[in-house]
């Protein structure tokens, strides 16, 4: 038989009886749709930690301390678990001037609380200098970032990220106004600011925007707050960040950086963690990738047990046409042209089911996309290349299940198969 | 064209063997009309299914047009079935939710060469009188009508032999009647060698040849 009669007759066999191929389907149809929906979130968070990531600016090199890694005691710490970095160590990368490297920055992160009148805020603070805004590519509301002056008066002015600005003066401007800012359990230590600029909504929520940050000069908290000096003398630092130009080889600027840091701290091994924005992002890549696999086996799972319905509707189907196997047998069927026949059956059940899936599937995906459930803003991005999965999955399915009952059924003696009832 | 030496076929069962065929030697030439005869049980389906390569016998030679069946492999045996033989059978063995168009197109979908089915078909259901019946399904049908695309259906790929099991056995007399005449015009118009089997004499003289089979044997072969 020829694999377009095949497909004919397989098509007519599925439906001849439509409420039991539907229902049958339908395991497939479920199976179908989740995988692609599910891969489609898992996706979504993909677009959205790598937007987040480039939100951070363009062309960074990020630095933050710890990590570091005793070879003779195998002891290790993560990111951030040594203080190692210093306003210093930024100074020393700016002063060697890398080649394509445009500016350098150190942040001092603290939590803090911003009074102003009734309002009491909880934020992040951002001691830095002018560079910041430059490196990490802000954008002022109103009045102005903090600037080298500021710095050099070791000035009590402030620059409020957007959120901030909207909860503490809901009513107006807060140009000019004063903000109090207490540090430390009980807010033992607290300093009055003046606020000299606003920044622009970003957006986006979570520690790396900037809505819920305020920024004053590192100078000030340098001369205000003893304890920000380590025994040495220096001020330790969150992060060092680091602008390159577009055509700049960064690995090459790693390098340096790292080599300078090195023998700065006179260590063998790095004390401090060196990642470019795209380290980051492809790292985040990875993370994302190994989330769509898992959500899209999770439903894969419910796939394998839509395509265990078809094949037990196909050893039913088998059963109940033992007499027309015998009769195809007579006719000059080989027992190929049976194995072709119910696999094809199956096939056109579980592609029908793919089908029906993906539509349903891309339509839900299109439906949650950007609505939020459960508290959570849900992203979707549905690949081309997971339909093209799903449909080839459903159709390995079929294979899959339609094989075995097939065999059974080109395996019938024909005389039996006749005479069956 | 069909020789018989020799054949036996043995049933075993876990309580007994049957000899539903002894040593059978039998030769049917080419256009004739041969009827089956025997009591319940004296081996005629057997005989029939071994005749179109159903079944294989236990012992024997089977050579049909000087091709031994038993050296054949499966699939060979399945396209002589398709090629050279037509099945009829006293129950018609139509496929239900078939179109009695589709019950006779089905044994060209499994040939080689299976060019304008759809033609083929009707012509075939025209030469038993059917045309006006094409797209009705069996349960739509009479029992001769059935018949008659089972007819059609062995018909249609141009066999050299039809092999008929009791096909008029579910008929009342004039619809049997009606049937032999069909298969009595094949022989005489077209050629095609038709084996039948069947109790009833009336039946039986229809051909040119009547043998009858007791416990497997051949006990009398009569010319007509
Ligand atoms: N598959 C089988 N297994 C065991 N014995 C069988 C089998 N098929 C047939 N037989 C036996 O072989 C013998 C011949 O059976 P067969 O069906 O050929 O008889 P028949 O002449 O066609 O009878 P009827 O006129 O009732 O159709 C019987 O004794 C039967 O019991
Ligand atoms: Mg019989």
């Amino acid at each position: 038989m020829k694999f377009l009669d095949a497909l004919k007759v397989s098509i007519r066999a599925v439906s001849a009886n439509r409420l039991r191929s539907g229902l049958t389907a339908l395991g497939i149809v479920i199976g179908v749709s989740s995988v692609i929906v599910l891969m489609a979130i898992g996706q979504g968070v993909q677009k959205g930690v790598i937007e987040r990531l480039q939100g951070l600016g363009t062309n960074l090199i990020f630095i933050n301390p710890g990590a570091f890694e005793e070879r003779s005691t195998g002891r290790r710490g993560g990111p951030g678990s040594g203080l190692t970095l210093t306003v210093s160590d930024a100074e020393a990368i700016e002063n060697i001037e890398i080649p394509g490297v445009i500016g350098v920055v150190s942040q001092i992160d603290l939590s803090a609380q911003a009074i102003a009148g009734s309002f009491n805020e909880g934020v992040e603070i951002v001691a830095t200098d002018d560079m910041y805004s430059t490196v990490r590519g802000l954008n002022i509301d109103e009045g102005r970032f903090i600037t080298q002056e500021d710095v050099d008066k070791k000035a009590l002015n402030i620059v409020l990220g957007n959120r901030v600005s909207e909860k503490l003066f809901p009513d107006g401007s807060s140009l000019g106004k004063i903000v109090r800012i207490s540090i430390g359990p009980g807010g033992f230590i607290s300093f009055n600011f003046r606020v000299v600029g606003n920044m622009m909504l970003e957006g986006s929520s979570g520690v790396l925007s900037h809505d819920d940050k305020v920024f004053i000069p590192v100078s000030t908290l340098q001369a205000r707050i003893r304890f920000i000096r380590n025994p040495t003398g220096e001020t330790n630092v969150t992060q060092i960040s680091i602008q390159t130009s577009d055509d700049t080889d960064q690995d090459n600027v790693k390098l340096i950086a790292e080599e300078l840091l090195k023998s700065r701290h006179s260590v063998s091994e790095p004390d401090f963690v060196i990642q470019s924005q795209e380290d980051l992002i492809s790292a985040e890549k990875e993370v994302a990738a190994t989330l769509s696999i898992l959500l899209g086996s999770i439903a894969g799972i419910s796939l394998a047990v839509g395509g265990i319905g078809v094949m037990n509707i196909m050893l039913v189907s088998v059963t109940e046409r033992t007499r027309e196997i015998g009769i195809r047998r007579a006719v000059g069927a080989r027992s190929r042209d049976i194995v072709r026949q119910f696999v094809a059956e199956a096939l056109a059940l579980c592609l029908l089911g793919g089908l029906i899936g993906i539509v349903l599937g891309v339509g839900l995906s299109i439906f949650v996309d950007g609505k939020n459930i459960a508290d959570m803003d849900v992203t979707t991005v549905v690949q081309p290349w997971s339909i093209g999965i799903a449909f080839l999955v459903s159709g390995g399915v079929g294979l899959l299940s339609g094989i075995y009952p097939a065999f059974r059924a080109s395996k019938l003696d024909p005389i039996v198969a006749l005479r069956t009832e | 064209m069909i020789e018989l030496k020799n054949l036996t076929k043995i049933y075993k069962t876990d309580a007994e063997t049957v000899n539903a065929l002894n040593s059978i030697d039998l030769d049917i030439s080419s256009g004739q009309f041969l009827s089956i005869m025997g009591q319940s049980g004296s081996g005629k389906t057997t005989l029939m299914n071994i005749l179109g390569c159903l079944d294989n016998p236990s012992s024997g030679k089977y050579l049909i047009n000087g091709l031994d069946v038993s050296s054949l492999s499966d699939d060979q045996r399945a396209r002589l079935r398709g090629e050279l033989f037509g099945f009829v059978f006293q129950s018609y063995n139509l496929i239900p939710r078939m179109s009695a168009l589709e019950q006779v197109e089905l044994p060209l979908m499994y040939q080689i060469e299976n060019k304008d089915r759809k033609l083929k078909a009707a012509q075939a259901l025209e030469s038993v009188g059917l045309v006006d019946r094409m797209h009705f399904n069996p349960n739509q049908l009479s029992g001769g009508q059935q018949q008659r695309v089972a007819i059609a259906r062995s018909l249609v790929v141009n066999p050299q032999v039809i092999l008929a099991d009791e096909p008029t056995g579910a008929l009342d007399s004039n619809t049997g009647e009606e049937i032999m005449a069909i298969f009595r015009e094949l022989v005489e118009i077209k050629g095609i060698t038709v084996i039948l089997v069947t109790h009833e004499l009336h039946i039986a003289e229809f051909a040119s040849r009547v043998i009858t089979l007791k416990d497997g044997l051949i006990i009398s072969d009569k010319k007509v």
